[in-house]
């Protein structure tokens, strides 16, 4: 190849260009050694043939800006040259790490997508320095991140429970409705309005987790269509009743076997959206308690549930989970130990 | 970094999924901005999906590089996106504890050490938020050998690990045989265990026999008689892969092991202290050179680790210490290593 030739004698004046894209369109041209050292370039260059002019640059993942561009070329220029010692390489990195965090998280993605490993663990290094030791609170501070967990989340990372998404949002769906339910019977005289908006944004959003396309029309749209959709709701009414008897029966405790055998008698198997789901009623009170459990019910229609006793386990964990104190001295932390033990 | 792309892929998409979700059923009264953001990410382009892809991966690049003590600051409760990262399923394939120690002395009657109750905590916790961020990934623990767990924790952890594979579990002074065979029963996929010496080891390796039916490799780090190797040969038939290394070992239960465990394909005996213990009143008596009987027995292994030689420095510590290697006095991280590489932690 032309490549291994240029390597044995390259005057200056026939150095050879790279020629590199990025997601805006901007191309640039770079030497051929430095670019090469590029583990994703090089094998772009060798198994494609690309970059040799500007017309045929090599596109450059999108995570890989102009200004990180130049960033990683600067890093490649410096450790690509054979002669350094290890102690200039190092004091390079050193400076090379001193941007901000925006910059430098940015720097690792780009590093990551052009495979460049030492780069990669370089400035990961650097981030975990900064993280290492730090309150949530003054890591949020120094990378600009959202509070986004609730007190719970907070207090109990993770549950654990099987690795299933579905599962998973039953859970938190049924923790919400059991919630709700509390707060619906303290405040009689809450505004029928409100409910009604409550319902439907409720709608929307599982029938999005489940692909729907109410997404994509606006709320007021779908508001529109479940008016229509009222008279057919009034059929579905035995039915909710049905379902009201039964998670009544089990609004106290969620693993109860009525519930769990409701659940294994529905052999849907599909996780996809379905038109009497978008036919959801959202019947004014006194008939509001009916509607949460027929949505309850429909969301665990969706899922698949050949996981009948795990689902029950599972809900029974959930269950056990919120009974006592979280409390982190010893005696607290054994004691509730000794809880799960005795399941 | 040697993570396949596939997997990798799949797993985000899935923590796609479910940081969508979650945001959305966390969310049920904000209707009109939850509704607009799933829009956004129905619709959106290549470009805002691939950012979030990005902080997944890179998260995990950089929690890589942390133990799961330093989980403890916090670092799952900064952001919803932040705690998907700490319970990716890279970072909890092996949980390695080999850097923590209770704090102890050593009492003169059972269980003849008492652990300060901070430091117990502080263990509580670190093995509350690991089991919260593996969800039932983990398939190796590692455990330190002066970290007295109690049965509590144990059983604790057993219950949230139960595709562990591989444990390393050298100090029992605080847990009872009952805690000891309630974890062992909950962990179906054993398949190796480094545990001290115990002076009753039968039970253990029959609640082995019971509930391990693909457990092939032990490492005793301890005193080998002929109690132990009855109990090994007697439970554990089909074992393959025996580490003894550095303690004492005494020729009546290295014979019994060679001649009665058929399976056997790796023994380990290096550095050992070597006794024969012949009836009284002949004494008892230390031997470095292996007899052509047992040379021969080991011939049929397919790798049979040994070394007695004078000028080795640890024949010479496990001579030292009397064939109960005192690990604490040497090399940080010597107690884990092994001639055989499937029991070097």
């Amino acid at each position: 190849m032309s490549e291994s030739d240029m390597a044995i004698v390259k005057p200056e004046a026939m150095k050879s260009f790279i020629w590199l894209q990025t997601t805006d369109g901007s191309i640039q041209q770079v030497e051929e050694e430095v670019a090469m050292f590029c583990p994703m370039i090089c094998r772009e260059i060798i198994q494609t043939g690309m970059g040799s002019s500007k017309n045929f640059a090599i596109s450059l993942p999108q995570r890989v800006n102009p200004a990180t561009l130049s960033l990683i070329l600067d890093y490649c220029r410096f450790h690509q040259v054979p002669g350094r010692s290890n102690k200039e390489r190092k004091s390079f990195d050193e400076k090379f790490i001193r941007i901000d965090t925006k910059r430098l998280c940015e720097l690792t993605s780009a590093a990551d997508s052009l495979q460049l490993k030492p780069l990669v663990d370089l400035t990961s290094r650097a981030l975990a320095r900064m993280i290492e030791g730090k309150t949530p609170e003054e890591i949020r501070e120094t990378f600009h991140l959202p509070d986004d967990l609730t007190e719970e989340e907070k207090l109990e990372p993770l549950k654990n429970t099987a690795d299933d998404l579905r599962i998973r949002l039953l859970n938190r769906l049924y923790a919400r409705k059991r919630k709700e339910l509390k707060e619906k019977e303290k405040l009689k005289n809450v505004e029928v309005e409100e409910e009604r908006v409550d319902e439907r944004s409720v709608d929307d959003l599982l029938s999005f987790i489940n692909g729907g396309d109410g997404v994509s029309k606006d709320a007021r749209t779908a508001k529109h269509k479940k008016k229509n959709r009222r008279r057919k709701d009034h059929s579905k009414d035995p039915l909710s009743n049905n379902v009201n008897e039964n998670h009544n029966k089990e609004a106290d405790s969620v693993g109860s076997p009525s519930k769990n055998s409701k659940l294994q008698d529905l052999s849907d198997n599909t996780f996809a959206p379905k038109a009497d789901f978008e036919d959801l009623d959202d019947e004014l009170d006194p008939a509001m308690k009916e509607e949460l459990d027929r949505e309850v019910e429909d969301f665990a229609r969706r899922l698949n549930s050949d996981w009948p006793e795990r689902m029950q386990e599972i809900l029974s964990l959930g269950q056990d989970r919120r009974l006592g104190p979280i409390s982190m001295n010893g005696n607290g932390c054994l004691q509730r130990y000794s809880r799960l033990d005795q399941r | 970094m040697n993570l396949s792309f596939d997997s990798r892929k799949r797993q985000r998409d899935r923590n796609k999924v479910e940081a969508a979700a979650e945001k959305a059923v966390q969310s049920f009264g904000n209707c009109s901005q939850i509704v607009g953001k799933l829009v956004k990410m129905e619709d959106c382009n290549p470009t805002v999906r691939q950012w979030e892809d990005m902080i997944q991966d890179c998260l995990v690049e950089i929690f890589r590089r942390f133990s799961a003590v330093d989980f403890t600051s916090g670092i799952a409760e900064v952001c919803s996106s932040w705690r998907l990262a700490c319970s990716d399923q890279f970072l909890w394939r092996t949980l390695d504890l080999g850097q923590l120690k209770s704090n102890f002395i050593k009492i003169p009657y059972a269980p003849y050490v008492w652990v300060d109750d901070r430091s117990n905590q502080q263990l509580t916790r670190v093995l509350k938020i690991a089991m919260g961020l593996s969800r039932g990934n983990i398939s190796c623990i590692i455990f330190h050998f002066n970290l007295y767990l109690m049965d509590n924790q144990l059983i604790y952890v057993a219950n949230r690990c139960p595709r562990l594979k591989q444990l390393v579990i050298p100090a029992w002074n605080r847990m009872t045989k009952g805690g000891i065979c309630k974890a062992i029963r909950m962990w179906g996929e054993l398949e190796s265990m480094t545990m001290p010496s115990i002076r009753d080891p039968a039970y253990v390796m029959d609640e082995i026999r019971l509930n391990c039916k693909n457990f092939t490799q032990l490492k005793i780090m301890g005193p080998c008689n002929i109690f132990l190797a009855s109990s090994i040969v007697t439970f554990l038939p089909k074992l393959k892969v025996l580490s003894l290394r550095c303690s004492k070992l005494f020729k009546e239960a290295l014979v019994m092991i060679l001649d009665s465990l058929e399976h056997l394909e790796v023994l380990n005996i290096s550095h050992c202290l070597l006794i024969e213990a012949p009836p009284p009143p002949a004494p008892v008596r230390v031997f470095r050179e292996l007899d052509e009987a047992i040379v021969e027995k080991a011939s049929r292994l397919r790798e049979f680790f040994h070394c007695q030689r004078a000028s080795c420095v640890l024949c010479q510590r496990t001579i030292n210490d009397d064939g109960l290697m005192r690990w604490y006095k040497y090399e940080e991280g010597l107690w884990r290593t092994d001639e055989v590489i499937s029991l070097s932690f």
